[in-house]
């Protein structure tokens, strides 16, 4: 098993994150517009003061050498500096931030999990009837819906017309951080964000059950006269949960990609905004920082999904 | 009390009894009702200290609160409640005392002498003096500053040789003692004094930090200043708490706390019909909205920007003046500003706009909307449809992009209107929206048939930065000795009513030479509650709060 | 093939996707026929007008008539997923042939290219790239096309690695059959199936993740309708609560559009191979 970890972070993850970052740094530094484009419009500013800013960030020298420079610094632990006017240490902006994201993002993979699971057991176990139509419908409908238009939809009708849920942002300076003023701060953003992934794993769920109730030696346990409970939940369970953890391996790109929208939408301070506000204004270190953290969770989340799935079904061995 | 007096006396003595009875009868209600009202009204005279106030804002600070190194608009907001100027700006635009108690000019105009108030201590309870004052302006001008200022202050005596390494001193920095300090520059620059306005850093905190490295310093984060409000704590993205500083030269600010709260721009009504902030700043979409909040009173007032569409002269097709005014008479501003901006703007004809006091109608033509003199102006200059129906002269068309970068709405509902005005004369107008760094970029390079933007300007009105024939922002490419000789004047005149007559020919220049054509001037729409007493209820161009000055001296009423 | 449909029939849900995704794409083919109003044109006296006899769903905020932008907005978000789905399509099936067929170095390799790609935070790589050639329709189908290949391509090698071990190529092998001969006409036509229904959802997603783009004005710039960019303008509080006319058709149709897909992906999914496993319940990369 370590040897198939080692191997898997050396032969695939390394050389993904490399391909990757280069990829990256290459396409953001051929995008017109520079870091320094935002000076324009300071009163009374003059040329030789944003030629020097170029050159105190670094971005005059060529491509290969900035990003070898970085590469450096990164493999020494330094992600850099922000290129904005604070030039704070770009791990501090992330980590600032990280909090926010990471509880938005929990929250809606735990209401995928919380309401997904319980709701595919119901649609299979009562297979074809009203239940699982109307299941499986909602469950549709969640995957097509567009987040957005989702948010808009639930900002509209719980925080403009019913008043009863704040309209995105955070607790304000001040007001005390009770257990219920985050569920209220929370429950909009998560329910959006992880609309889709209940919907998913309800489907999931629900084939992955139907599939396992279906074979063999389920019907040999139900011959041998254990009840119908017990079959379900002792042994299909515990088959049917395992691809829901490959699925974990899928969710979590998704989750932290759709987080930008719904992180604009709601305004919740998390990294969706700093990571697009870095775009717009060609923060290299930032936004090669974020991507960087988020590509290593991505393969880390693939990771320790596959490796659960191992662990949790023994006829699987990795070489 | 002095009312009720005269009230009686006013009130004639009836003849009949029973009206005498119903007569005093009213008269008690009367006299009962005023007293009340008095009292109240004496009641809502007196300030109430304590509580929090709230201030909205829609983007996030960055966290470079250093009022020398910071150059975005929010982390300015902090910066000038932290820190203290020499002086500050009050609603007239005129430049006031703060930490300079009064100054003098020299008889040749070429020196400020500044006398600071003694006893000003800094948040730590370190003492403020002219030392403190040099360190800040030097620091501008060290050869290893990473700020953006320097351009400010460059005409003082030997900046430039300090600037670039020369010279280890600056002599149009002079302190004179403990509490003055003398700035000195080579030939008279009449912007400079409204330029003292940079909060004044702690030397003792900050000078043994090389200038270079200073950015990266914690304090940036952390900022410890002489000003009303100290600084607390800031979270991204969610606020930037304050708390009034006891100890403040001018006494204790009314209020407890002053908090920055970051709101969603799309939330802000909510917020503020749920008095969850206390002020903001409104687009004209939200106007109506907001408006019918009870409790909320909303304040329009003029700003110091405007917002223009630019010609690349360098191009033969725009390069003479007659295409560019006939296409400024062949666009709808009126409309623009009316139905687009909801009538939150004005048509603006010159780089000047109405809150500044150099601003001048003379001799400015207002070139209303007239597409059939502009038709015929074009007519007239030789210019007729080609086979698909574009204007064409001598191998020139009149097809052109037009670059929107992105951001706002209106922007794009502008372009639409221009592009369907111009459709109209005959002018075919290809709509390019791009982000807005491209955008710069392309503009940069001089890559572009025209655009839009937009200039929020100082408070000193002068144009000289912008619009110089050798200013790196002479996007329009336009060369005018006469226009560089009045900008040049203007800056050295330091008689304020000849300025503002070199200013007014200047404009008048640029109203008919039009290198870019002048859409509207800025309108800001400020949203504040109730329960907010001090601030200036017909606010200038700074503002309700003047610029946030007024914090230290607003009030919260129950 | 009648077997196939009726089948497929039996799936009360996934027909009735059908019968919507045809209203769509009809309407969408029709719109120059269908629509009152020309989409750019703007009356600005007629601005944000709630639906009449004139404008059957209103105006927007420059007088443009929102049927007529629908539907044309239909047309673009249809290409666009119709378009980017073709590539990443090409792309996959081509790449994972390869991989499938060659194994070895060009398996890794190109399997790693996949990691690359797929790691990519697709939102901020979009904005990225949109920032780099500017919004447009052509450069939203590029780049959601590029993104997207991984999921194809995976699922084509693994049909490959599958029949690779079977008895059936060495016997095919050994009577002499080429291995290009055996890949085309053995291996890619098992593939058609589940690369079937994997082209529907790829579409679905690509439509999301265009409204998405665009309402984040990333996709689709204006003036051109697109469901996406009509969503965004109605994103402040005034419009959202005042004026539903404006976000409710856009809505609704990229709702509509996505899920009738969806219901037809799973119908087919069903009716191809009743106990075919599933590659990828949620489909692929979307922008969601």
């Amino acid at each position: 098993m370590w040897r198939y970890i080692v191997r898997r972070i050396f032969l695939q993850g390394i050389p993904v994150l490399l391909g990757f970052t280069f990829v990256l740094y290459f396409v953001i530094t051929i995008a017109p517009g520079s870091p320094v484009t935002h000076l324009r419009g300071l009163p009374n500013i003059d040329e030789e003061t944003i030629a020097r800013r170029a050159e105190q960030l670094g971005i005059t020298e060529p491509f290969p050498v900035q990003y070898v420079k970085w590469l450096g610094r990164v493999l020494r632990g330094d992600l850099g500096r922000s290129f904005d006017s604070s030039r704070r240490p770009v791990a501090e902006l992330i980590l600032e931030r990280m909090p926010a994201t990471i509880l938005l993002s929990l929250c809606s993979i735990l209401l995928g999990w919380g309401v997904g699971i319980p709701a595919g057991i119901l649609s299979a176990r009562r297979q074809y009837s009203f239940l699982d139509y109307m299941i499986t419908f909602l469950a549709f409908v969640g995957i097509s819906a567009p987040s957005f238009f989702i948010g808009l939809l639930l900002l509209y009708v719980f925080a403009a017309k019913l008043n009863v849920l704040p309209a995105g942002g955070f607790f304000l300076a001040g007001e005390p951080r009770t257990f219920l003023g985050y569920v209220q701060y929370l429950l909009l953003p998560s329910l959006t964000l992880g609309l889709g992934n209940i919907a998913g794993i309800a489907r999931y769920m629900r084939s992955s059950l139907l599939e396992v109730l279906g074979q063999d030696f389920l019907r040999t346990a139900r011959a041998k006269g254990l009840s119908d409970n017990l079959v379900v939940y002792k042994h299909a369970l515990r088959n049917a949960l395992l691809p829901i953890l490959t699925l974990m391996g899928f969710t979590i790109p998704s989750i932290f990609s759709g987080a930008v929208i719904v992180e604009n939408i709601f305004a919740w301070p998390g990294l969706g905004s700093l990571a697009v506000q870095a775009v717009n204004e060609r923060n290299y270190p930032v936004i090669m920082g974020i991507n960087l953290m988020f590509a290593v969770l991505i393969f880390l989340g693939s990771l320790i999904a596959d490796v659960s799935y191992a662990l949790a079904d023994p006829r699987i061995r990795y070489e | 009390m002095i009312l009720i007096v005269l009230l009686a006396e006013v009130f004639p003595k009836p003849a009949i009894i029973y009206e005498e009875v119903m007569s005093v009868k009213k008269l008690m209600l009367f006299v009962v009702t005023l007293a009340l009202l008095c009292s109240a009204a004496a009641f809502a005279q007196d300030p109430v200290p304590g509580g929090t106030f709230r201030y909205a804002l829609t983007t996030n600070p960055r966290g470079m609160f250093n009022p020398i190194l910071h150059t975005e608009v929010y982390d300015s907001y902090i910066t000038s409640v932290v820190f203290d100027g020499l002086i500050y700006i009050d609603e007239q635009l005129e430049p006031k005392p703060k930490i300079a108690k009064d100054w003098t000019i020299s008889e040749d105009g070429l020196s400020i002498t500044f006398h600071l108030h003694e006893g000003i201590k800094f948040h730590d309870g370190v003492e403020l003096t002219s030392k403190d004052v040099e360190y800040t302006y030097k620091t501008i001008l060290h050869p290893e500053y990473t700020g953006v200022r320097y351009g400010d202050f460059s005409v003082l005596v030997g900046a430039e040789d300090y600037h670039n390494g020369l010279s280890q001193e600056v002599p149009g920095i002079e302190v004179l003692d403990d509490y003055t300090i003398k700035f000195t520059t080579s030939e008279p620059f009449a912007p400079l004094l409204s330029q003292f306005t940079y909060g004044i850093l702690p030397s003792h905190l900050l000078a043994h930090i090389p200038v270079g490295e200073l950015e990266q310093a914690d304090f940036n984060q952390h900022p410890i200043g002489s000003g009303p409000f100290k600084f607390v704590e800031f979270l991204t993205d969610q606020h930037v708490l304050l708390e009034a500083n006891e100890d403040y030269f001018l006494g204790r600010p009314l209020i407890d706390t002053l908090v920055f709260q970051r709101v969603a721009e799309d939330a802000l009504p909510i917020y503020i019909q749920q008095g969850r902030v206390d002020y903001a700043e409104i687009s004209p979409e939200q106007y109506l909205e907001v408006q019918s909040i009870p409790g909320v009173d909303v304040y329009v007032y003029e700003a110091l920007s405007y917002n223009y569409i630019c010609f690349n002269m360098r191009q033969p097709r725009f390069a003479d003046p007659v295409v560019r005014q006939a296409i400024t008479y062949g666009f709808d501003r009126e409309t623009y500003v009316q139905v687009l901006r909801e009538g939150f703007g004005i048509v603006a004809n010159a780089p000047i706009p109405t809150a500044s006091w150099a601003f001048t109608t003379e001799g400015i033509n207002e070139y209303p909307y007239n597409p059939q003199l502009a038709a015929q102006m074009l007519a007239e200059a030789g210019w007729k449809p080609g086979p698909d129906g574009i204007l064409e002269k001598e191998g020139m068309r009149l097809e052109f992009e037009f670059l929107v970068p992105e951001g706002t709405r209106v922007n794009e509902q502008m372009a639409l209107l221009f592009q369907q005005n111009m459709a109209e004369l005959g002018i075919k107008v290809n709509l390019v929206f791009m982000e807005f760094s491209a955008a710069v970029d392309r503009v940069d390079a001089r890559q572009f048939d025209t655009f839009t933007m937009g200039w929020s300007l100082s408070v000193d009105p002068d144009p000289y930065g912008i619009w110089h024939s050798t200013s790196p922002w002479n996007d329009p490419g336009f060369y005018n000795q006469r226009s560089d000789e009045l900008l040049e004047l203007g800056r050295r005149e330091t008689d304020p009513e000849k300025r503002k007559e070199i200013y007014a020919q200047w404009q008048q220049l640029i109203n008919y030479e039009l290198p870019t054509m002048f859409l509207s001037y800025g309108v800001t729409i400020a949203a504040v509650s109730e329960r907010v007493q001090g601030i200036d209820t017909e606010p200038g161009p700074l503002g309700p709060l003047v610029s946030l000055e007024k914090l230290a001296q607003i009030w919260l009423a129950q | 093939m009648g077997k196939f449909w009726r089948r497929f029939c039996r799936n009360k849900l996934a027909l009735a996707g059908l019968i919507v995704l045809v209203w769509f794409v009809l309407s969408a083919l029709f719109a120059p026929q269908l629509a009152p109003d020309d989409p750019n044109r703007a009356d600005l006296r007629q601005r944000n007008q709630p639906p009449s006899r004139e404008h059957p769903l209103g105006t927007d905020d420059m007088g443009r008539d929102i049927l007529s932008r629908t539907l044309y907005g239909g047309r673009i978000s249809l290409a666009v997923g119709l378009v980017s789905a073709g590539i990443s399509l090409t792309i996959g099936v081509f790449l994972g042939a390869l991989a499938g067929f060659c194994g070895g170095v060009v398996d890794t390799v190109i399997m790693r290219l996949a990691d690359v790609f797929y790691s990519f935070p697709f939102l901020i790589l979009a904005i990225t790239i949109s920032a780099i050639f500017g919004p447009s329709i052509y450069n939203t189908m590029i780049i959601l096309g590029i993104l997207s290949w991984p999921g194809p391509a995976r699922l084509l090698r693994a049909e490959f690695l599958k029949f690779k071990t079977t008895d059936f190529v060495a016997a095919a092998t050994a009577l002499g059959a080429r291995p290009a001969r055996i890949m085309f006409r053995h291996i890619l036509p098992n593939a058609f199936s589940p690369l079937l229904v994997s082209a529907t959802l790829e579409v679905a997603a690509a439509i999301l993740s265009e409204a998405g783009l665009s309402f984040l004005g990333l996709g689709v710039p204006p003036p051109a309708p697109s469901w996406g960019n009509m969503l965004n303008r109605a994103r402040p509080l005034h419009i959202l609560s005042r004026m539903p006319w404006m976000w409710i058709p856009p809505g609704l149709a990229v709702f509509g559009v996505v899920l009738s897909i969806n219901f037809v992906g799973d119908g087919l999914r069903d009716a191809l191979d009743p106990r075919q496993e599933q590659s990828s319940p949620l489909g692929s990369q979307a922008a969601d």
